[in-house]
């Protein structure tokens, strides 16, 4: 089977002897990344950098993906949260993953950030939404403004006008939903 | 194209660093048992054929979301198979198992394009070595096909002749692209850790003369040395030890350039010499003389573009950034690589660039060209233009200097 056709827990399962099939998963879902994380992040030389570690903490949890259990897509998306609320909570992208795989740091071209730039603006918005898809309304909507625009609970229960104890909820059982059916990485 | 290559390509470099021991190759351990510099080419070739090199996945230059048929026509264009020829000129060095090659091709947009790497068993590519493809010891093919690397591709001439001259500072003797260490010469910021290993590092310079070429000479450790050009394109290749004061990074030309080359002669006696890598400006020598060689008709192409209509359209997102997309006709076909049109848009009330881009890909005449300005936070009126440029025949990119085709205004609120 040719990898560029390969499914993608193949192409994970390969990933251990070539890193030419990981090479393919990355082309596969690198854009989907990019735009989920450019959207979330809104900063082209951060979204490069979480999409570092994004895949770098793909290629580490290669073994747990389980198709049966959702898309890769999904299973993506869920570590690049992840590592966007790392981030945020730390102030800085965290490099373990990078470090384990001894990837160096990355000399990034104006021509990569202005791809980048382009391919949020033109998917960002649908990455998103198609992943908090398959969340009831409400969670959906407490979600999106508690992760996409990174809202204070204190914030999003007032436009909401409801307790900050309801929209902790609303976040909290949505983002385990997602969890549940992505499979995210602890 | 991958958004991020330089993720893309550094992944690819780790993972292949971590594989498991047990496939690292025999290789380097080969140094040892064939010390004789003068015998390890014939040996190479021996000890692939005994299945001691083997052969690796191909080096991937780039790929991603774009068709076969657009890359064709856009960018540098591809190369078809047909369009490929690894030449038999081969140059042995005491440092490498293989010996260096050249193979030259012509792309779907026409242009011309040159590379030098290590020859096995008919192919180009690279070994695993030193850091490189995470150190198997394998043969790595380089694409023979498909979109060429950016370094050594130049416009071919009118009658599709051609005539190109490359150098490549600090090349690893695995021949691979995909470099783990820096040149000494490249960047005074490159910390001692990412410096190559002198020993194992080249500086590279080759090319097509063409068929009236004679001689090249060269100066290396203080000795000239002369050479003839090889088959009917006037090849050259030749490979020393890695030295900053000669060469830094790479470069692509009509002519030869480097320091260490002095001369090229030509039939009918013409000698154009060079100076500290540049054709002395005495001579006419800055485009290939003693051949047919004439430069693509740019002066016509650029004057036969008439002006046009351009729109300019602001839109507004969610996400309180504005977007201004350019609109027009093309007024004159852009059928390959060395015209484009080059749109620049300028910043409220100062000359000041925001930013430019250029369309880089063939057009009908009358087609409708679409590019799109994100991300514009300031208010004002933004002003531009469209141009006819040209790709000039010693630079890879594409120029923003030409005839203009039209001014448009955009007002951002």
């Amino acid at each position: 089977m040719a990898l560029e056709s390969a499914p993608d827990d193949r192409l994970l399962e390969w990933s251990s002897s070539s890193p030419e099939a990981f090479a393919v998963f990355y082309r596969r879902h690198e854009r989907v990344v990019v735009a989920f994380l450019g959207r979330l992040s809104r900063d082209a030389e951060l979204t490069v950098d979480l999409t570092a570690e994004t895949f770098a903490r793909a290629y580490r949890a290669r073994a747990q993906f389980d198709p049966g259990r959702g898309s890769a897509r999904g299973w993506l998306l869920g570590i690049a949260r992840h590592v966007l609320a790392a981030s945020r909570e730390r102030g800085r992208v965290e490099t373990e993953a990078r470090e384990q795989l001894r990837m160096q740091t990355l000399r990034i071209s104006t021509e990569t950030l202005s791809a980048v730039e382009q391919a949020v603006v033109e998917d960002g918005d649908a990455v998103v939404e198609e992943w908090l898809s398959g969340l009831p309304e409400r969670e959906r909507d407490a979600v999106r403004r508690r992760v996409l625009e990174d809202a204070s609970y204190e914030q999003i229960a007032a436009e909401l006008d409801c307790s900050q104890a309801v929209v902790r909820q609303r976040v909290s059982r949505g983002l385990s939903r997602l969890r549940r059916t992505a499979m995210e990485e602890q | 194209m991958t958004l991020i290559p330089e993720l893309e390509q550094e992944l690819t470099r780790a993972l292949a660093a971590a594989t498991p021991a047990s496939r690292l190759s025999r290789l380097h351990r080969l140094p040892m048992l064939v010390p004789v510099a003068a015998t390890l080419a014939g040996t190479a070739v021996a000890l692939a054929a005994a299945g001691v090199i083997h052969l690796g996945s191909p080096e991937r230059e780039s790929s991603g979301h774009r068709t076969a048929a657009a890359e064709a026509e856009s960018g540098l264009g591809t190369v078809s198979p047909a369009n490929s020829e690894l030449l038999a000129l081969r140059v042995n060095d005491p440092g490498s198992l293989l010996p260096w090659g050249l193979r030259v091709a012509r792309t779907s947009r026409g242009l011309g394009c040159i590379r030098a790497g290590l020859v096995l068993n008919g192919r180009l590519g690279a070994l695993g070595i030193d850091g490189d493809f995470g150190n198997d010891g394998f043969f790595h093919p380089f694409p023979a096909v498909g979109t060429p690397r950016l370094i050594g591709c130049v416009p071919l001439d009118t009658h599709g002749e051609l005539f190109i001259s490359a150098s490549e500072a600090d090349v690893p003797t695995s021949a691979s692209t995909l470099h783990r260490c820096s040149g000494a010469g490249a960047n005074g910021k490159v910390p001692a850790s990412a410096l190559c290993a002198g020993s194992n590092t080249r500086d590279i310079y080759y090319g097509l003369l063409g068929p009236r070429a004679t001689s090249l000479t060269y100066t290396s450790g203080g000795t000239a040395h002369t050479i003839i050009p090889q088959g009917p394109h006037g090849a050259y290749l030749i490979i020393l030890p890695a030295d900053p004061r000669d060469l830094n990074g790479v470069g692509t030309g009509l002519v030869p350039a480097g320091r260490p080359i002095t001369e090229v002669t030509y039939r009918g006696g013409l000698v154009c010499r060079f100076a500290g890598g540049n054709p002395d400006p005495r001579s006419d020598c800055s485009t290939p003389p003693g051949s047919n060689y004439t430069q693509p008709n740019l002066k016509r192409l650029l004057a036969a573009a008439p002006q046009t209509r351009i729109t300019a359209t602001v839109t507004h997102d969610r996400h309180s950034a504005w977007s201004v997309t350019v609109s027009f006709k093309a007024p004159v076909a852009i059928p390959n690589a060395l015209t484009a049109y080059a749109v620049e848009l300028h910043n409220p009330g100062t000359p000041r660039l925001w930013g430019a881009t250029d369309t880089d890909t063939n057009l009908d005449r009358g087609q409708r060209v679409s590019i799109t300005f994100s991300n514009l936070t300031r208010p004002g009126h933004y002003s531009g233009t469209v141009r006819l440029t040209h790709r000039p025949s010693e630079l890879l990119a594409l120029g923003f200097a030409g005839p203009l085709v039209g001014r448009f205004s955009a007002r951002i609120p």
